[in-house]
């Protein structure tokens, strides 16, 4: 039986989408109980390639993980017909290439470039690393856990009047606030950059968990825990707005005397007072312009339509991915998921929205689809909660993922289970972990190009690259 | 006597019954002459009387029919004439007092016809008798008749009647009938004169025959001359005679005259009577009524008039000393009752296959004695090749245990039966098999055929039920003691968590990192966030020490304004009188956002909040004491000044104003408002560790050290709706969920079990309540497990912390 087995043959015309690679379209005769290894050395010897090069096999748009006879076994095909396999050139497993050890929780990360990240940890400060291991800046302002960062990009292309107005990054925190920073004129260097607080946001009632900014950079959008979304413009107020605010307060807050009283009390318990208060500049409020509102929990992330500049998506604790109109502050569509969302993305390359779940699922939706239950994909893989996703900048199939369990998985969406994990587990305290205990949390990721950082729990930076 | 004697006397005229008797009289003679010799002419019964002929034609013809009677009377009367004259005579006298039946006066008895004149006048006691006898018989004449009128002619002439005797003619005058009656035979005198009538001359007497049989004659007449022997028959003529005479047979020879006698039917049935050892006499009676003549109805005129004799009042002495010597006997114990012999028990073959005693059939099934297994060809003497062991398996047969051996013999071939030996294991064998027999059950025990799944009462599946915590997501770490309690904040974003190490923690339950830590100088034993929205406080309970802080770190501003506003009002508002002190913190205290404490003078057990967030209760159980606090007033009241029983646990109800307190046995529910006992729930439970309340109000849990988890519903009864046994220890604490249709309770065996309850709307339909996970992480530490549980206010999510120091969050 295993020698026939192994004679039984297939018809298969292979085809790639890449120009680069380019094989004849007659059909070719394969056994079946070749893999991606086998079908990779047939295509590099079609191309009469002296190098080989690992592909990866598409069949009918799912990845091939298993031989051919059991794909086509598990989906049921017919061996008699012509298969069309196309094939992508694989990519390779990242490599885990340094840990950077920071002294609190990490709740969020940025990737500024290749060897610039930066971390907003649970220690209330927001920290600049390089890759050698060496930090660069802290950013002390929030009076609570910075929850999440953002940077607002490139903003070489606008002119300089507006580009002195504008922040740099933004910082949101349990302390409620969202505090705006710029990059402060000591440090043009690139490599070597600080940042001064432009101007603190009050408005939220509780924590603010996500922030991020739109496509223009005029704008950012805040997801808070009183289960509020509300739209800043990222500019730097001027003083004629700050008087104003002085004097009628912000809406629905108390006084500002109060509330400057009590962000003065909690910041004199967290910093010398005679460091702070001749580093502290004048400071600037902002008041947001529209308050989104739907979400009967805590939302936890949000995440904007770079295509369509109106529309930003948000998932919350209610289990809900919602749109909303950015113009008119409405809710279009909701989506009820099983479980509580606590993070999603969307992807420009392909349209689509990921969010990560306490179910340990990864769901994949199309916010095109109008009918509110509608799953594309259900990725199912981690053995924790997903807390933190990011798609992948070039590939429209791929996103990272990084879960309570401590690992980082990159998935193709075309196939079920995901490609590579990464195992992040602190070198501090490997293997002493106390019985029962659960492993360290993952709660933060970001991924551009080849660098992908994770960090959490532990307070290790993990820098991951391909 | 007399009387009857008299009455005769007396009344000859009355009756023309007794007159007619006279002519009466004779007719009894006919009869005899008829029974004895049917060939005599009888002498006509000219009935010259006045008397109805109808009576003297019934006597004639009765006689005629009846045959006689007369014989067997005569015989029966010797046989035992002694015995018979009592009842006769009582007869006749009978029949006398009731003069019921109309007397033939005079019997045949009474033949003497010279007497017949006098015979009415007849006084003879013997008379009499004989008269009773005839009695009988005349009761039988006056049966109707009716064959008078077919008489002929020729038959009456035989009797020497005509039909002018018989009153169809004109009646002869009495002196023709007395000169005819000199035709008849004489009458023998004597007594027993039936046979004395007879023509037989021979007068030998009664001596044996054969004193005659060498002679030619048989006796004398009584003339004394001999008579001759008659001409014998040979047997042939004999047998000859005989066959042709159908009469043969009931005839006898008499030997004195050397003559054959033809019985009677009437002899035949006295013989055949006899036989049969019975009465001769068909008539007679022997069971009729006796008479008493010594009764103890006294008469009037008793029989004897003599005094009782003394000797019957006088109690016998020797009867006296015969009794007292059996009773002292009895006393003494040399007569006692002997024990009697128990009954053994019915002993019978249970494995016979015929029960057949009816009541073992009753009592008893037959049971099938166990099977005895089928010889098999292994077991033959000379079984095919393929069933003889190898040298192999025979060396592993005798190394196996004997008990492990498939078989108990080794199959041997022999050539023949002849070579075969004795068997030797025949006694042990039959030793086996008494065994099987002995230790096989008695019984047959009757199977039910039910599939055991059908008996389990249909829940629904734990999987249409989600959700409900399943998996440990996130560890609340940092405790460095037991944690002993935990509360979460009603938007459900923060988790407090009390400890042993004196500590209390805020954690972000998302993420599990820890904001805060308050430490005290003792142990935290409660915790307790405010359960108004709008307020930021949560009461904590470190020793005797309740303290109030307002967490700033999470605190929303507006909601901090509101707290602050609300604590400074009721410092303004206090009533200075309360039971107990409210104290400012001091200012290191301040710095960590105490704001209040209260000093109970006892360690704090349970803090709990009412649903609004201005009462809070505290339960200090050392001292057995309840307070309740007002927070917008900072009063503290006392609401019991000696609760009944020690207190375990208190708790607002969720709905009403009432007030729960458990006590170590029951549940007390209190009206607050009216201050009255509303009602007593018993769960039957011998100490009550925990209790809550269904967010609707209608039902409550309670959990206790004894291991039971009870489900009390308010509208059904005091007693436990449900009682769930499920933990292995002590139940720690219950919990209901406020969003979904859960409870928990967890254990000392470091579990927790999470239950599915569907309270409904509808009063006629009870809870449903399921067990749907049982979630085990907890070390057990010091034999305890899990010490507190609670559920997110809005989420499927189970917080709970145990000895182990650690908390964890289940989703």
């Amino acid at each position: 039986m295993d020698s026939l087995q192994s004679k039984e043959q297939v018809q298969a015309v292979f085809v790639s989408k890449s120009k680069k690679y380019q094989v004849p379209s007659a059909p070719i005769l394969i056994p079946t109980n070749l893999k991606r290894f086998g079908l990779s050395e047939i295509i590099n010897h079609l191309l009469e390639n002296e190098k080989p090069i690992p592909f990866d096999f598409l069949i009918n748009e799912i990845l091939l993980k298993s031989t051919i006879a059991e794909f086509l076994q598990n989906f049921s095909l017919s061996i008699e017909n012509i298969l069309t396999i196309e094939f992508i050139e694989s990519i390779k497993p990242p490599t885990q290439k340094e840990t950077l050890p920071t002294d609190s929780w990490i709740s969020s990360l940025l990737v500024a470039s290749n060897d610039l990240f930066y971390v907003a940890s649970y220690d209330s400060t927001i920290q600049i690393w390089n890759s050698e291991k060496e930090c660069k800046a802290k950013l002390v302002g929030h009076t609570g856990p910075v929850k999440s960062i953002t940077s607002l990009g490139n903003l070489d292309n606008l002119s300089d009047n507006t580009k002195s107005n504008q922040v740099n990054l933004l910082s949101a925190g349990l302390d409620q606030t969202i505090i705006g920073w710029k990059k402060s004129l000591s440090s043009s260097n690139d490599q070597n950059p600080d940042f001064d607080q432009a101007y603190i946001s009050y408005g939220h009632f509780a924590s603010v968990d996500d922030v991020t900014s739109t496509v223009d950079n005029s704008h950012f959008i805040s997801a808070s825990a009183d289960s509020f979304l509300k739209i800043w413009s990222t500019e730097i107020p001027s003083e004629e707005s700050q008087l104003e605010i002085l004097d009628n307060g912000i809406e629905g807050l108390p006084s500002l005397n109060l509330i400057l009283s009590q962000s003065n009390a909690k910041k004199a318990k967290k910093i010398k007072p005679s460091s702070s208060e001749s580093k502290q500049p004048k400071k600037l409020f902002k008041t947001s312009k529209l308050t989104f509102r739907g979400h009967v929990g805590p939302v936890s992330s949000v995440c904007i339509n770079p295509n369509q500049e109106n529309q930003f998506f948000s998932g919350g604790a209610d289990q809900s991915i919602r749109s909303w109109d950015i113009l008119t502050g409405d809710c279009i569509n909701t989506k009820v998921a099983d479980t509580s969302v606590l993070d999603t993305q969307y992807s420009s390359l392909s349209g689509l929205i990921v969010s990560g779940h306490t179910d340990k699922t990864i769901r994949i939706w199309d916010p095109r689809v109008e009918d509110s239950s509608v799953v594309s994909t259900s990725l199912k893989g981690h053995s924790s909660w997903v807390k933190s996703l990011k798609w992948s900048s070039t590939n429209p199939f791929m996103l990272a993922s990084a879960s309570y369990d401590s690992s980082v998985k990159i998935w193709d969406i075309r196939s079920n289970s995901y490609i590579f994990s990464i195992k992040c587990v602190s070198s501090k305290n490997n293997g002493k972990k106390p019985k029962g205990q659960l492993v360290d949390k993952l709660l933060a990721l970001d991924w551009k190009s080849n660098t992908i950082i994770a960090g959490g729990e532990s307070g290790d930076l993990f820098i991951n690259s391909f | 006597m007399v009387q009857k004697l008299k009455k005769k006397r007396g009344t000859p005229a009355q009756s023309p019954v007794i007159l007619k008797q006279d002519k009466d009289l004779v007719l009894p003679k006919l009869d005899l002459t008829l029974d004895t010799d049917s060939e005599n002419e009888t002498t006509s019964t000219k009935s010259d009387s006045d008397s109805s002929l109808k009576t003297v034609n019934g006597f004639i013809v009765t006689n005629n029919k009846k045959v006689s009677s007369k014989p067997k009377k005569s015989a029966f009367t010797k046989i035992n004439n002694s015995e018979n004259k009592v009842s006769q005579s009582k007869n006749s006298l009978a029949s006398e007092f009731t003069e019921e039946t109309p007397q033939l006066a005079d019997s045949d008895s009474n033949t003497d016809i010279s007497s017949l004149g006098d015979s009415i006048q007849t006084t003879d006691f013997e008379d009499q008798n004989i008269n009773s006898k005839m009695s009988q018989i005349d009761l039988k004449r006056e049966e109707p008749f009716e064959g008078v009128y077919n008489l002929e002619a020729k038959f009456l002439k035989k009797f020497g009647v005509t039909k002018e005797d018989l009153g169809i003619e004109p009646v002869l005058d009495f002196q023709t009938w007395v000169d005819n009656r000199k035709n008849l035979p004489q009458i023998e005198p004597a007594y027993d004169s039936d046979s004395s009538t007879e023509s037989q001359e021979n007068t030998i007497g009664n001596v044996p025959i054969e004193w005659y049989a060498e002679y030619d004659h048989i006796g004398y007449s009584r003339d004394g001359e001999k008579i001759s022997k008659p001409k014998v028959d040979d047997e042939l003529d004999k047998f000859l005679k005989d066959a042709d005479d159908p009469a043969a047979l009931i005839k006898i020879r008499d030997e004195l005259n050397q003559k054959d006698i033809r019985l009677t039917d009437e002899e035949i049935g006295i013989i055949q009577r006899i036989q049969q050892g019975e009465f001769p006499d068909a008539t007679f009676d022997p069971y009729e009524d006796s008479v008493e003549w010594f009764t103890s109805k006294t008469m009037v005129t008793p029989l004897t008039g003599a005094p009782e004799p003394k000797s019957r009042f006088i109690p016998s002495k020797w009867e006296h000393k015969m009794v007292m010597r059996i009773v002292r006997s009895i006393r003494n114990g040399k007569i006692y009752k002997k024990p009697e012999p128990k009954e053994r028990e019915n002993i019978y073959d249970i494995w016979s296959s015929d029960l057949s005693d009816k009541n073992l059939q009753n009592d008893l099934k037959r049971i099938p004695p166990p099977k005895a297994k089928l010889p098999e060809h292994n077991e033959s003497y000379h079984p095919p090749a393929e069933y003889l062991p190898t040298e192999e398996e025979k060396k592993k047969w005798l190394q196996m245990s004997r008990d492990d051996r498939p078989t108990n013999f080794l199959p041997k071939d022999f050539e023949t039966l002849r070579h075969v030996p004795a068997y030797k294991n025949l006694f042990p064998e039959t030793f086996q098999r008494s065994l099987d027999l002995y230790l096989a059950p008695r019984y047959q025990r009757t199977k039910l055929n039910i599939d055991p799944e059908s008996l389990i009462p249909k829940l629904p599946d734990p999987k249409e039920l989600r959700p409900f915590p399943t998996t440990k997501s996130v560890c609340y770490s940092g405790h460095t003691d037991y944690v002993r309690c935990l509360s979460v904040d009603p938007t459900g974003v923060w988790l407090l968590t009390g400890s042993e190490d004196n500590s209390v923690r805020l954690f972000e339950i998302s993420t599990g990192f820890c904001l805060k830590v308050w430490t005290f100088e003792d142990p935290v034993n409660a915790v307790s966030w405010n359960p108004n929205k709008d307020i930021c406080m949560f009461a904590a309970s470190s020793g005797e020490k309740l303290v109030l802080i307002v967490p700033k770190q999470v605190a929303d501003l507006n909601s901090l304004v509101l707290t602050e506003t609300l604590l400074k009002n009721g410092l303004a508002t206090r009533n200075v009188q309360t039971v107990l002190n409210w104290d400012k913190p001091t200012t290191k205290e301040q710095e960590e956002d105490i704001y209040l404490t209260i000093d109970h003078s006892s360690a704090i057990n349970q803090l709990i909040w009412h649903r609004k967030g201005d009462y809070l209760a505290t339960l200090c159980r050392n001292n057995n004491s309840v307070h309740i606090h007002q927070i917008s007033k900072q009063t503290t009241q006392k609401p019991f000044s000696k609760p009944n029983g020690l207190v375990q646990r208190v708790m607002f109800h969720s709905v009403k104003p009432w007030f729960l307190v458990a006590t170590q046995k029951y549940v007390r529910i209190y009206d607050l408002m009216r201050q009255n006992l509303v009602r007593t729930l018993n769960p039957g439970a011998k100490w009550i560790s925990s209790i809550d309340i269904h967010p609707q109000g209608d039902n409550i849990i309670v959990g206790t050290y004894d291991k039971k988890v009870c489900w009390f519903d308010l509208d059904l009864s005091s007693m436990p709706y449900k009682t769930i046994r499920y933990h292995e220890y002590a139940v720690r604490q219950v919990c209901f969920s406020k969003a979904y249709p859960l409870f928990a309770s967890c254990s000392d065996d470091g579990t927790i079990m999470v239950f599915h309850n569907t309270v409904y709307s509808d009063l006629m339909q009870n809870p449903l309540i399921v067990p749907v996970k049982i979630l085990s992480g907890h070390d057990i530490s010091d034999s305890l497990g899990v010490l507190d549980v609670t559920f997110h206010p809005t989420k499927p999510w189970l917080f709970s912390c145990g000895a182990d120091k650690q908390v964890y969050l289940w989703t």
